[in-house]
């Protein structure tokens, strides 16, 4: 078992009239494997789970996640890609188009604990777990990592 | 115009044989509304923030509960498709698609929750 310690702070001296934002939130939580290191991949990409997926739908663990649009296109890891078109969905990897609930812009992050998944999890509405990169048009990179909730 | 800088930092020593640190920092553009409130998770899901009334925005939430069982799931509906599972003091933030409803979801007892929405363009 290992301990990761994720530490979030949200600033800004504009978003209210009259008063700073600057809130940091912390916490030490346990993890062990399966895991990764910090990865780096194309919304195109088959992991062994299909295309885009990072996680299975029939998995049944929590897992913290980090995920990063890094504004290049996957076919040749160095183009910028297009700042309006080329954005990532992220939802479970079913056939529900209305599941997608995270739209990451270029440059954009995000950093989440997952709902565990179903062993015996049917491609319906109404699904748990897993997750999906949807490319919004051109394939593009994007950097993860997950570590199991202990 | 205001601005929301965001930064994230993923630290630990004693993973993959490797140090892990990461940091990680944006700015984002904030020219719409922003919700700032506590919601009690129930064991019915409720939504707290309906997609109809937001365009993207950028999601804070936290389980201010410090009790283990009382983990808060994030749904997109009572029943609906499961996102997140916010267990006592853990946190997510993600640029919300606003697409799905936000609804919260409680294992047990009556946590809360902490929400902050910050929707990025000035019109819903």
């Amino acid at each position: 078992m290992a301990t990761l310690t994720p530490t979030l702070t949200l600033a800004s001296t504009t978003v209210f009239a009259d008063q700073p934002l600057n809130m940091t939130v912390s916490l030490n939580s346990a993890v062990q494997a399966p895991m990764t290191d910090i990865n780096k991949m194309s919304t195109g990409d088959n992991l062994g789970l299909g295309a885009g997926i990072i996680i299975s739908e029939n998995d049944t663990n929590n897992y913290f996640v980090y995920l990063k649009h890094t504004g290049l296109l996957s076919t040749d890891g160095v183009s910028n890609c297009n700042a309006t078109a080329d954005f990532v969905l992220v939802g479970n990897p079913d056939a529900d188009g209305g599941s997608k609930i995270i739209k990451l812009q270029p440059g954009e992050f995000a950093y989440f604990p997952t709902a565990e998944g179903a062993a015996d999890d049917a491609v319906t509405a109404g699904e748990v777990g897993g997750l999906k990169l949807f490319a919004g048009s051109a394939n593009v990179m994007v950097e993860y990592a997950y570590w199991k909730r202990s | 115009m205001a601005t929301l800088v965001p930064s994230l930092t993923l630290s630990s020593s004693d993973l993959n044989g490797d140090i892990l640190n990461l940091s990680v920092a944006d700015s984002l553009a904030v020219l719409g509304q922003v919700s700032a409130f506590q919601k009690v998770a129930t064991t019915t899901g409720v939504v707290f923030a309906a997609a109809a009334n937001f365009s993207k925005s950028y999601v804070y939430l936290k389980n201010l509960s410090t009790t283990a069982a009382e983990i808060i799931t994030i749904e997109k509906a009572n029943a609906g498709d499961e996102y997140f599972s916010l267990g006592a003091g853990e946190f997510a933030f993600f640029p919300w698609a606003s697409v799905v409803d936000l609804a919260l979801d409680a294992a047990q007892g009556s946590p809360v929750l902490e929400v902050r929405i910050f929707q990025a363009s000035a019109a819903s």
